[in-house]
């Protein structure tokens, strides 16, 4: 499994994927700098340290960049989207009408497993209630 | 570095195909190669120094290098993406300065058109975890580049679109290029939104082929007939995503930029010709800005209004239609940058688009992603 594989070769992660697996959103937070860093390391890419604290967040942010693809038969939507806590974090906003989004957007944080893949965190609009309470749903496909 | 123990580009070679569907990668590497040496007036024998990329097969250099059957002495096979072969010829010169080769090959191929690739992710990348379970594509990537440069500016589609109208002015000249229609912004608005903001025409296209050139020291540039174009000036940078305060309207050709014009020490205003990377539309706006052709922002009203075509406008760029138009070798465009410079440098290109007088030109490389990790490499290039 490509999921397992990437795990694998990221253990130091694994606190980040432990909490997802059971729909807690955490971001690595340094103990010597204070800084939150996004995509997760075992280090601080800020000052190198090694001591990171896995802190809880609500997951709640705004879109700051998005793209709609429209070449397939289902647009889908990639974001930069900017966390309260300070990073900017790449993802899809899934099960969200495309023509809703804009730079500003509220949006919070949902788990959707994937086939082969570790559960990576997506957003939704935060005016969709349908979606925070629906954490499994069919499966996305691949795309390179 | 001392402007008179400059390295020159003595020898360059494009490929002409755009589909090659009988001819192996290595084996265009190959022609590039020997095109290359002959336009320079040297020998398989002269070379001692080889740089390349990923685009190679096999080994890489290990296995060209035996290809070929050269005897090297120095080689450099620092893949920092589409922008690899502007930073291999900084490389190279770097390398001739300090003695370690004479004459240097750099080559880049690919048939991408005829063969695509068959992309295996590495999975002890450790940003591809986290973005390989998405869904996305390159494309979409530039686009939020694209967009959030509207937000912060106000740059429009219709601006954007401007480029892709400057290379297809350039690109009708140019009987190998693959889309050599001139196009208009109302085409370019018109064609399929790929990734909104983001619309077919705002992409470059996917070809075969290939370039190389070669570099060389002083005391051989001058022995040899061809006009010679000095490398007085290079830089490179890489940029990603800042631990999580991703920058998504520059990119690092402003450090590349800088550094390159410091030690040319010459300014923007003094560029009488720009290769600019081409991947899509939005690469060339940001580039411009950051090498300091304009402010921050003002890239959109610099390219509009036909400023980007030769004979018209300020800063003629990419006069052999470029990626956008003509081709992208491998998925790779930082060849051709250099190709089309030294064309003009010469007076060698297409007489409708040659520069009157082109004495200094400015080559620049995107390599990988703008919105997520890529390098900048960036070259000045004088005629002598
Ligand atoms: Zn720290």
């Amino acid at each position: 499994m490509i999921g397992t594989d990437f795990i694998a070769h990221s253990p130091e992660t694994k606190p980040f994927w432990d909490a997802a697996a059971i729909g807690r959103f955490v971001l690595p937070q340094c103990t010597q700098c204070h800084r939150t860093h996004w995509y997760p390391r075992g280090i601080c890419p800020h000052c190198l340290s090694m001591d990171i604290d896995w802190q809880e967040s609500p997951g709640e942010g705004e879109i700051y960049s998005f793209s709609v693809n429209r070449m397939g038969k289902e647009p889908y939507v990639l974001a930069y989207v900017a966390l309260a806590e300070g990073p900017i974090m790449l993802t899809n906003v899934i099960d969200t009408d495309p023509a809703a989004l804009s730079i500003g957007t509220r949006v919070r944080v949902v788990f959707k497993p994937v086939a082969g893949q570790p559960p990576v965190p997506l957003v939704v609009m935060r005016s969709n209630r349908i979606s925070q309470t629906r954490l499994v749903e069919r499966p996305i496909t691949l795309h390179l | 570095m001392n402007h008179d123990e400059q390295a020159y580009i003595v020898g360059a070679y494009e490929h002409p195909t755009r589909k090659a569907p009988d001819k192996s990668v290595a084996h265009l590497h190959a022609e590039c190669a020997a095109g290359a040496l002959a336009d320079a007036g040297l020998t398989k024998d002269d070379v001692d120094g080889y740089f390349s990329a990923s685009d190679e097969p096999g080994f890489r250099p290990v296995s060209m290098v035996d290809f070929l059957n050269l005897k090297v002495r120095h080689c450099d096979f620092t893949d920092i993406g589409g922008s690899a072969p502007l930073q291999h010829i900084a490389h190279a010169a770097q390398a001739i300065a300090a003695g370690k080769c004479n004459v240097a090959l750099v080559t880049l191929a690919g048939r991408p058109r005829s063969a695509p690739v068959n992309f295996q992710p590495d999975v002890t990348q450790p940003d591809l975890l986290w973005e390989r379970p998405l869904r996305q594509s390159l494309l979409d990537i530039y686009a939020l580049c694209a967009r959030r440069h509207m937000h912060e500016y106000g740059t429009t589609s219709e601006q954007l679109a401007w480029i892709k109208v400057a290379a297809s002015h350039h690109a009708q000249h140019n009987p190998h290029a693959m889309l050599r229609k001139v196009v208009t912004t109302q085409d370019v608005l018109a064609s399929p939104m790929v990734s909104d903001p983001l619309h077919r025409l705002d992409c470059c296209v996917i070809s075969d082929g290939g370039g190389a050139v070669v570099v060389t020291r002083p005391e051989i540039a001058k022995s040899l007939k061809r006009p010679r174009v000095k490398v007085i000036g290079s830089g490179e940078g890489i940029q990603g995503q800042s631990a999580g305060g991703v920058e998504l309207t520059a990119s690092a050709a402003r450090q590349s930029g800088a550094i390159a014009f410091a030690e040319a020490d010459v300014k923007p205003n003094d560029i009488r010709y720009a290769s600019i990377y081409d991947s899509f539309t939005i690469t060339v706006l940001i580039a411009v800005e950051d090498l300091g052709f304009c402010e921050k922002g003002q890239g959109g009203p610099f390219v509009a209004d036909g400023n980007l075509i030769s004979g018209v406008g300020r800063l003629p760029f990419n006069t052999d239609g470029g990626g956008l138009c003509s081709n992208h070798p491998a998925m790779r465009g930082g060849i051709t940058k250099v190709i089309e410079a030294v064309r003009q440098l010469r007076g060698e290109a297409h007489p409708a688009v040659q520069v009157k007088d082109c004495a200094l030109a400015l080559a620049h490389g995107t390599g990988w992603l703008m919105g997520t990790r890529h390098s900048s490499a960036t070259l000045i290039l004088e005629r002598e």
